[in-house]
């Protein structure tokens, strides 16, 4: 059995894929290591590239082609395929830092626990900055179970670029992505969670994550354009947490309520602030808001923390539609002074 | 056909890389020349240590002058004295002032042919816009600001800043004024722009007519200049960088790298070495001594050309970097000569500049390692050739391109070959 899978999704990233695989196999023992590169319909030579690898480094590479699913596909494709016993995914334009990277597959030889975090940095190459995310608050090499670890809102969840499942777990769990829709890398975020039982933080940062122009974060045109999906991602969350809420401990609540306060938090961002059409604005955020009370009463009372979607709340939504701009301001305003 | 004359203060001996070029291109083309050069003034470059003679086809007039104004005036003249010898002459800048000879000679004999070949933009260069000595960091001409919207352009505290700044700085702004005049001049007079790379030619080519007009003739490596390479193995591998750096073009990333490699593995001296050869800016060498980088970077000074060509064929592998320009413009609009010669010796090159621009087309289609400014990814890309052995899968066939003998050939046909073509009509 392989130590790990590493999920490869693929689409048009020709530029980027040599750098990604090269870091893969420059490792110096390839033996517990299986590369599955998910072709999602590329109309680069990004295939064509994965396939002189595939025929290259055929005892660790695998290439799978596949019709245009989106991301969510790749790793559902990727899953199905999955031999190790661990499992992560590494998008075609990161890459992982060699050296790190074997001194994780020396470590991760000696775990079992249910989900091993690493930490990981932002690679802004147009200036060369990076930015570190690691989980500082937590003890390195320990082995935490869900009682032992707390988590607020200054915790920094299990990204997708931080973790590594156990496969049999991502199986068990159910895990099936939305295809064809942005985000899902939230939904990869909770859907383990129930499961998880241990989690072990290793401190080697071996994911880089690319941010290769200046303007690449999400656009706000993205950003509204994309409103739908991001909603139905937001809805997952809720439904998943009403639906496992009885199964779950304290600490795997307190953990689901946070991924949805950062995933609602941007929600109202994006709805709230960027949206042009402040009617669309206001009754979207009005449906969502009522659904969320009807479907987890409990979140909907956590997230009354927040002092604009208090207040909005208090007068009906109406802020959004009519007087946003003053508003959010004015609430601004008084985050400022009490900070003070 | 007549002889060409080619304006350019630097020419061997003096090492400087506008020289050098110029020295290739015409020394492998097909038609005579007259180089109206010094070799008195070593300003602005390596010293006065090339030691290359001329073809037969080419011929080197050398000034009596010894500052650059004085040189001007003397070409001027001299192109008076030998009208009749001349129907096409060419301008190499840098420095600028050789196209300024251009200009009085077109403007005094229109029916002269000229030839302008740029080396860097002169108006509106990059470094200058970053470096704020000729523009403003609250000025809208500066290109840093390019992106900022109505608010900042409105800003009263702006256009105060801007306007003091002009006030304190008025050699500055005249020398900048006197810039764009002199670079629009030689775009409008010349007949002919050579460009080094496409990107320049997107950069300064602000209207179709000197699109038209202008020719990319990439800078070239003459092969006759390197010695045999050395194929006795290394007990390290060897990196070389030649060339000059700054605060911009800044060897930051790479130190940055190799400290980092060091705290994994303290023997990375037994594994690697970089010799770098040239000028390094007073930060750089304070983080090189700070990291106690110094056993596994070594520092060297300046080299005459020919013995930076063996340098570069005895390496394992030579060092680029470029300065990431990426406040002011979207693309790197510089390819420096160094890395044709670094083409030049068969070496790989391992690279870090902007992901846009012709030098990294250039770079990545000859198979190159070509990187970003992260340190990591350098790291990472060093950790596999210093300790996975990695080799990069060079283009020879691409590479070629960059041949002197190539490069003159192209410029017989498109550069000359158009003056002769509108001389027949």
């Amino acid at each position: 059995m392989k130590l790990l899978s590493i999920v490869v999704p693929v689409y048009n990233t020709e530029d980027y894929i040599r750098r990604c695989l090269d870091s893969l196999v420059s490792v110096g023992d390839r033996s517990g290591l299986e590369i599955i590169v998910v072709n999602d319909g590329s109309r680069d030579s990004s295939a064509d590239i994965a396939k002189e690898y595939a025929e290259k480094y055929p005892e660790c590479v695998v290439l799978i082609d596949k019709e245009n699913g989106g991301h969510g596909s790749t790793i559902n494709r990727g899953l199905e395929a999955a031999t190790g016993k661990y499992f992560r995914v590494l998008d075609s334009d990161d890459w992982f830092d060699t050296m790190n990277f074997e001194k994780f597959l020396s470590d991760l030889a000696d775990c079992d626990e249910d989900l091993v975090l690493t930490p990981y940095t932002q690679e802004y190459t147009f200036s060369g900055e990076q930015v570190d995310y690691a989980y500082d608050r937590f003890e390195h090499g320990r082995t935490y179970t869900w009682d032992e670890m707390e988590f607020d809102e200054n915790t920094m969840y299990f990204t997708m670029a931080s973790s590594t499942y156990k496969t049999e777990l991502l199986r068990e769990c159910g895990l099936h992505l939305f295809e064809k829709s942005f985000y899902v890398d939230m939904q990869f975020n909770v859907y383990p969670i129930p499961y998880l039982k241990t989690v072990r933080f290793l401190d080697h940062k071996i994911y880089r994550y690319f941010i290769g122009r200046p303007n690449q974060s999400m656009s706000q045109e993205n950003l509204t354009k994309n409103l739908p999906q991001h909603e139905r991602v937001l809805q997952f969350i809720v439904d998943y947490y009403a639906a496992n809420r009885e199964t779950c401990s304290e600490s795997q609540r307190n953990y689901l309520s946070l991924i949805f306060y950062f995933m609602y938090y941007s929600h109202i961002d994006i709805v709230c602030q960027k949206l042009k059409k402040r009617f669309r604005a206001y009754r979207l955020i009005k449906k969502f808001d009522r659904g969320l009370k009807k479907t987890a009463p409990d979140l909907y009372e956590k997230v009354d923390a927040f002092p604009y979607l208090r207040y909005s709340r208090r007068l009906g939504y109406l802020n959004v539609w009519l007087f946003n701009k003053p508003f959010s301001r004015l609430i601004d305003l008084g985050r400022r002074l009490r900070a003070r | 056909m007549k002889r060409i004359l080619v304006i350019s203060w630097f020419y061997p001996p003096i090492n400087s890389s506008e020289g050098l070029v110029t020295f290739k291109l015409l020394n492998n083309s097909r038609y005579e020349y007259d180089v109206f050069t010094q070799k008195g003034a070593t300003d602005f470059s390596y010293g006065k240590n090339v030691a290359l003679e001329n073809r037969p086809n080419v011929r080197s007039i050398w000034a009596k002058s010894r500052t650059i104004a004085e040189w001007r005036s003397e070409a001027i003249d001299y192109f008076r004295a030998h009208r009749d010898e001349y129907d096409c002459i060419m301008t190499r800048s840098m420095p600028q002032e050789s196209h300024e000879v251009g200009t009085a000679i077109k403007k005094e004999f229109p029916d002269v042919y000229w030839i302008a070949s740029f080396g860097d933009p002169i108006k509106s260069n990059p470094y200058q816009h970053i470096n704020g000595t000729l523009h403003s960091y609250n000025g809208t001409d500066n290109l840093i600001n390019r992106n900022k919207g109505l608010k900042f352009r409105l800003s009263p505290k702006r256009m105060l800043y801007s306007a003091a700044w002009r006030i304190k700085n008025r050699p500055a702004v005249k020398f900048r004024r006197y810039l764009a005049k002199l670079e629009d001049d030689a775009l409008k007079y010349c007949d002919c722009v050579i460009y080094n790379n496409e990107s320049q030619q997107r950069y300064m080519s602000t209207n179709d007519k000197i699109l038209k007009k202008s020719v990319v003739l990439p800078h070239s490596y003459d092969v006759t200049f390197y010695p045999e390479k050395d194929t006795a193995p290394h007990d390290k591998v060897r990196f070389l960088f030649v060339g000059h750096l700054d605060d911009i073009r800044t060897a930051r990333p790479l130190f940055e790298a190799l400290k980092d490699m060091k705290e994994s593995d303290e023997g990375l001296a037994d594994r690697a070495q970089f010799d770098f050869y040239g000028d390094m800016s007073d930060n750089d060498l304070v983080f090189w001594a700070r990291n106690g980088l110094g056993d596994v970077v070594k520092l060297h000074r300046n080299v005459p050309y020919l013995e930076s060509l063996a340098l570069m064929r005895s390496a394992d592998w030579c060092v680029h970097v470029d300065g990431n320009i990426r406040s002011v413009s979207d693309e790197n609009v510089f390819f420096a000569a160094k890395v044709a010669d670094y083409f030049g010796s068969g070496t790989p090159i391992f690279a870090y500049t902007m992901n846009s621009g012709s030098t990294y087309e250039y770079l990545k289609n000859a198979g190159e390692v070509v990187l970003s400014y992260s340190a990591m990814e350098i790291r990472q890309n060093l950790y596999r050739i210093i300790y996975k052995g990695y080799k990069a899968d060079q283009n020879r066939e691409y590479i070629a391109n960059f041949d002197a003998v190539n490069v003159a050939k192209r410029f017989d046909n498109e550069v000359v070959g158009r003056f002769l073509g509108r001389k027949e009509e």
